[in-house]
């Protein structure tokens, strides 16, 4: 049996916390927290705060980078090893609507 | 006696207003639209790059209003320079118009809580784009939004002129009290308290529809697809330059019947001695440049500009961004490329969005390996002449359509090939990031953004071009028509450099017309086509089928066109370009490299291209 990274995240606990490009395209979440890295000012600058919803939206014609939509009203476009760094969580809610 | 003096000193100065909200809300639109001026504005964040300024009067007071670039903080920036401009800005006994996106109100009304925590001076919190947000059954109670926020609020559409006037009414009418108001500093709040604070209170004051969260990405998952994305963005280039060469000929081959048909009149107002200078040295050389450059860039930069009006040109660096990340660089270097597309002066400006300094410095230097529009222009007319005459009619608009589009994809791989050596030898470090926000598609204006683009972009560059060819036509008829030693001098130039041409598949006038068209590129051609007619073949130039004729006279064979177009593409980049490129970096190294790169690449090019031919004669 293959468990896919995805399923193993909803095993692990209620309000598993897990990096950004692990999302799968079209689910939703919320940001937990922004690793300190080199350059996350600039993330914090476009609106990547904790607290805010994020909703996998499309990839570019080679996987990477991908479009998110950010609180409901902006697309960023991030590359995974920048999304690597926003660490985000599945809500009951959201969960719920995904029927999970 | 002096305060009373001091005080009318005062009462003359402006009323200073800054206009600031996050990335993409329309600022240099409302920014245009308040002052009349003409910023160019672009369906991307990160169009403005410097503060702009510009002056209204409204009740017979004078205001000065500046733009800011785009952005989601006071506090912190993408660039240094950007929230040092920020800081200066922002102070008190001035006022600051945040503006908001109605569809994102929560971003506005965050930065607007900011500002007010941290900042003296008044605020007033203008929510653009409520014509969409409407459509979209959003519903946004200024009142209350007031209210909530101790400062006024209004809603706008940028694009009617009553809304911009009521803005300047209410600034105008609370101007006095606003900008007195001193910041709150309690203490900072952290960012995410402020978010939600703002959340609260703009899910207080809007009344939406539920959101339906999977709408807004239909049109993007098909144009970014692994299936479609890339060939739909090429479909698109392709469509644009075939309703560029085919709708540009007619217009041209009429101008060109028509300053053909005057030229006889003029020649007759013009006393004999002065006739050659001025009729076949400035007229002609001007005429060309208006026949032959005006009618594509007339047609490519509109649309172009269409396409970048609508979002679109952010979706093709997202799509290309892998080729980017490969090279080391930010898919941000392709909007400083398309810039590039229109002048590179204007790319190397643009650069100022790339993350670090190495990406920037690289950005720069690679710029100006795609070609400006002047260039364009010569792309366009020599594979009409070249390509298009080689295949029977009907594909005679495909082929050369074919031909440019080649040539652009191919100037996109040798910049990628460029940026990619320069990081990995000469600037080495850090890793890129892309963060690039995806504006939303907008229904550009058409009408508007046709006229505009015609008169701001077209009109000035052609009419840059007019001047320096006027001059420039005037010097390179004295050439060839100063006799030294039996030859013309242009002639004898072009003898000196001839070997040098020969090696790379080119001959000396071309060469030559290069290094006199370091002024502007546009002026190339005429230059080429007067060093012929003075060398002998006395053809009248005029239309691109004589134009054809003399060129083949000449000795022009495929081999010499291909690379005309090579050399075209990349040689050295022009004065202004040059200039610009010192301005922004004032670095010596990066002009060198900047000048010689596009060299290197030019003749190593030039010379595979003849080996190659070589050796296809070889076989044959």
């Amino acid at each position: 049996m293959v468990i896919e990274t995805r399923d193993f995240m909803f095993l692990r606990e209620e309000n598993g916390v897990f990096p950004l490009d692990k999302l799968n395209r079209g689910d939703a979440a919320v940001i937990a927290e922004i690793k300190a890295a080199p350059g996350n000012g600039r993330l914090a600058e476009m609106g990547f705060m904790p607290g805010e919803s994020i909703q996998n939206g499309f990839t570019s014609p080679a996987g990477d980078p991908t479009a998110y939509l950010l609180g409901g009203c902006s697309l960023v476009a991030l590359r995974n090893s920048e999304a690597k760094n926003i660490l985000v969580r599945i809500t009951a809610e959201q969960k719920e609507r995904c029927n999970i | 006696m002096k305060l009373a003096l001091f005080k009318q000193k005062r009462a003359a100065e402006p009323r200073r207003l800054y206009l600031l909200g996050n990335p993409n809300v329309g600022k240099s639109t409302v920014f245009n639209a308040m002052t009349g001026l003409r910023q160019h504005t672009g369906n991307w964040s990160g169009k403005t790059v410097d503060a702009a300024c510009g002056k209204y009067t409204y009740n017979n007071r004078e205001y000065e209003l500046t733009d800011l670039p785009g952005t989601h903080s006071v506090n912190s920036g993408f660039s240094e320079e950007s929230v040092a401009a920020r800081s200066t800005a922002l102070g008190g006994g001035a006022v600051t118009l945040i503006l908001a996106d109605a569809s994102a109100l929560k971003r506005g009304v965050a930065l607007a809580l900011e500002f007010l925590e941290n900042r003296d001076g008044g605020a007033v919190l203008c929510v653009n784009f409520c014509d969409i947000a409407e459509r979209r059954g959003i519903k946004i109670n200024f009142d209350k939004l007031s209210n909530t926020l101790g400062i006024p609020a209004v809603g706008i559409t940028a694009k009617k002129r009553g809304d911009i006037n009521r803005l300047k009414e209410l600034t105008d009418k609370n101007y006095d009290a606003l900008s007195k108001r001193a910041a709150e500093r309690k203490s900072r709040s952290a960012p995410e308290e402020l978010l939600k604070r703002a959340a609260e209170i703009s899910d207080e004051c809007t009344v939406a529809p539920r959101a339906k969260n999977s709408a807004c990405c239909a049109a993007d998952r098909v144009l970014t697809s692994r299936a479609f994305g890339i060939p739909i963005m090429l479909l698109f280039f392709a469509g644009i330059l075939w309703l560029t060469i085919e709708g540009a000929n007619y217009p041209s081959e009429l101008l060109s019947r028509l300053f053909a048909h005057i030229k006889p009149y003029i020649a007759a107002c013009v006393p004999s001695p002065l006739k050659g200078i001025l009729v076949d040295g400035i007229y002609g050389t001007v005429t060309w440049i208006v026949a032959v450059m005006l009618p594509p860039m007339a047609i490519f930069f509109p649309l172009f500009t269409l396409l970048e009006d609508a979002g679109f040109l952010p979706r093709i660096a997202f799509n290309l961004d892998r080729c980017y990340a490969r090279c080391g660089m930010s898919g941000k270097q392709c909007l400083t490329q398309c810039m590039g597309l229109g002048c590179n002066a204007v790319g190397v400006c643009g650069c100022r969005i790339m993350p670090d300094e190495k990406q920037k410095t690289i950005a720069v230097i690679t710029n100006s390996l795609i070609p400006c529009n002047g260039r364009f222009a010569i792309l366009i007319s020599l594979s009409a002449i070249f390509i298009g005459g080689m295949v029977p009619d009907r594909l005679a608009g495909l082929m050369p359509m074919l031909c440019v589009l080649a040539l652009i994809c191919l100037a996109f791989a040798v910049s990628w090939g460029a940026s990619l050596f320069f990081s990995k030898t000469l600037f080495r470090g850090g890793e890129a990031a892309f963060a690039m926000e995806l504006p939303e598609y907008r229904r550009p204006e058409i009408l508007k953004t046709l006229a505009v683009s015609l008169v701001t972009r077209t009109i000035k560059i052609v009419g840059r071009a007019i001047l320096v060819s006027a001059p420039t036509g005037a010097v390179i008829w004295l050439l060839a028509n100063t006799d030294a030693g039996g030859a013309p001098m242009l002639t004898r130039l072009s003898l000196l450099l001839d070997p040098a041409g020969q090696l790379i598949g080119v001959d000396g006038f071309i060469l030559l017309a290069f290094i006199l068209s370091l002024p502007a590129n546009e002026i190339t051609m005429p230059i080429l086509i007067m060093g012929y007619t003075a060398a002998g073949a006395m053809t009248d130039a005029d239309s691109l089928s004589n134009l054809s004729a003399l060129l083949s006279q000449n000795g022009w064979t495929l081999l010499t066109a291909v690379n005309m177009m090579i050399l075209t593409l990349f040689h050295w980049p022009c004065a202004t370009t040059l200039i610009t490129i010192y301005k922004e970096t004032k670095s010596l190294k990066t002009l060198a490299l900047s000048f010689l790169t596009p060299c290197v690449i030019g003749v190593a090019l030039c010379l595979i291209t003849k080996l190659l031919a070589n050796a296809v004669l070889l076989i044959v």
